[in-house]
């Protein structure tokens, strides 16, 4: 073996690492659904609430959770056949999403049921949990603006159990439409931009 | 004169195909076969040979399943794969630094 043969040789093991790491990276499609349903959703209940219809705010709920659910499990599924890569890293990011999901929606239902969280509070403490998932994934994306998008959430978690009350709901609309439907579009810009160069997913 | 040794390369990761292979399942849990064509730039029957010789050597792994009623093989880089390609990097390391 010859010197420039075994620096080829580190360099492609090193592109080829490297390229697979990006497999791990979404394409965004579901940051971009959830944050544009949720967007509806806020929006539709301020609106429900400021013109004296805020009982049916119940019912706007469930039925943007149950798209939102349903249009996560036909996707996984959908997914599921046709991957033609699988990581470690993107199970695990599914795996935190699905688990603060879970936990949103239990905080969003159950808690303001159980009267143990007020109709105001939860955006603020949805905002919460939607800063530990961005943080959490940011580790395996290895992308420091996804861990400022999860102190962003956060940072508007604390302004919204200051400020109180129905001005939560467009500021939490607000925060979807910056901290969730924007990062997925740039999931998604940086997925068709790494098909484009031949890393298909 | 070089004291390095040749016997050290490990003949199935020489191949550049077969290093390609190895490099882009190291950090997958798998990959399709697909896949692994787009990745290698060949043609079908010469991945296949190239990706036998991998298993034959134990550094790859294969299963077959079906989808949509069409059968769909999948890769993984095993144990022994693994160590392999560390070793061939560290042999490469060493040959760099002895020149």
């Amino acid at each position: 073996m010859d010197q420039q043969k075994a620096i080829e040789d580190v360099a492609l093991i090193k592109r080829m690492m490297e390229e697979s790491r990006q497999f791990t990276f979404d394409n965004g499609k579901s940051y971009i659904f959830w944050g544009i349903l949720v967007t509806v959703g806020i929006f539709v209940t301020y609106g429900a609430v400021l013109t004296g219809n805020g009982d049916i705010s119940g019912w706007i709920w469930i039925i943007t959770i149950g798209i939102g659910w349903l249009f996560s499990i036909l996707a996984g599924m959908k997914e599921h056949t046709k991957t033609r890569t699988w990581a470690f890293g993107g199970k695990l990011v599914g795996l935190i999403w699905a688990s603060c999901g879970i936990t949103m929606t239990i905080l969003g239902f159950a808690a303001p049921l159980a009267g143990a969280l007020h109709s105001w509070a939860i955006s603020p403490a949805i905002a919460t949990v939607m800063g530990a998932a961005y943080t959490m994934s940011s580790l395996v994306y290895r992308l420091k603006w996804v861990t400022m998008v999860g102190i962003a959430w956060w940072v508007g978690a604390l302004a919204m159990f200051a400020v109180k009350g129905l001005v939560t709901l467009p500021i939490f609309g607000s925060m979807m439409i910056l901290f969730q439907i924007i990062p997925g579009l740039v999931f998604y810009r940086n997925s068709k931009k790494s098909n484009a160069s031949g890393d298909t997913k | 004169m070089s004291d390095f040794d040749y016997q050290q390369i490990d003949d199935v990761l020489h191949s550049r195909i077969r290093l390609t292979i190895v490099a882009a399942l190291i950090g997958v849990e798998g990959a399709d076969f697909t896949f692994l064509r787009d990745k290698v730039k060949t043609t079908d029957g010469n991945l296949s040979i190239h990706l036998k010789k991998l298993e034959d050597a134990g550094y790859v792994s294969s299963k077959k399943r079906f989808v949509d009623r069409k059968p769909l093989s999948t890769y993984k880089i095993t144990e022994k794969g693994r160590r392999a390609l560390e070793h061939y990097v560290d042999t490469l390391e060493k040959l760099l630094k002895k020149k």
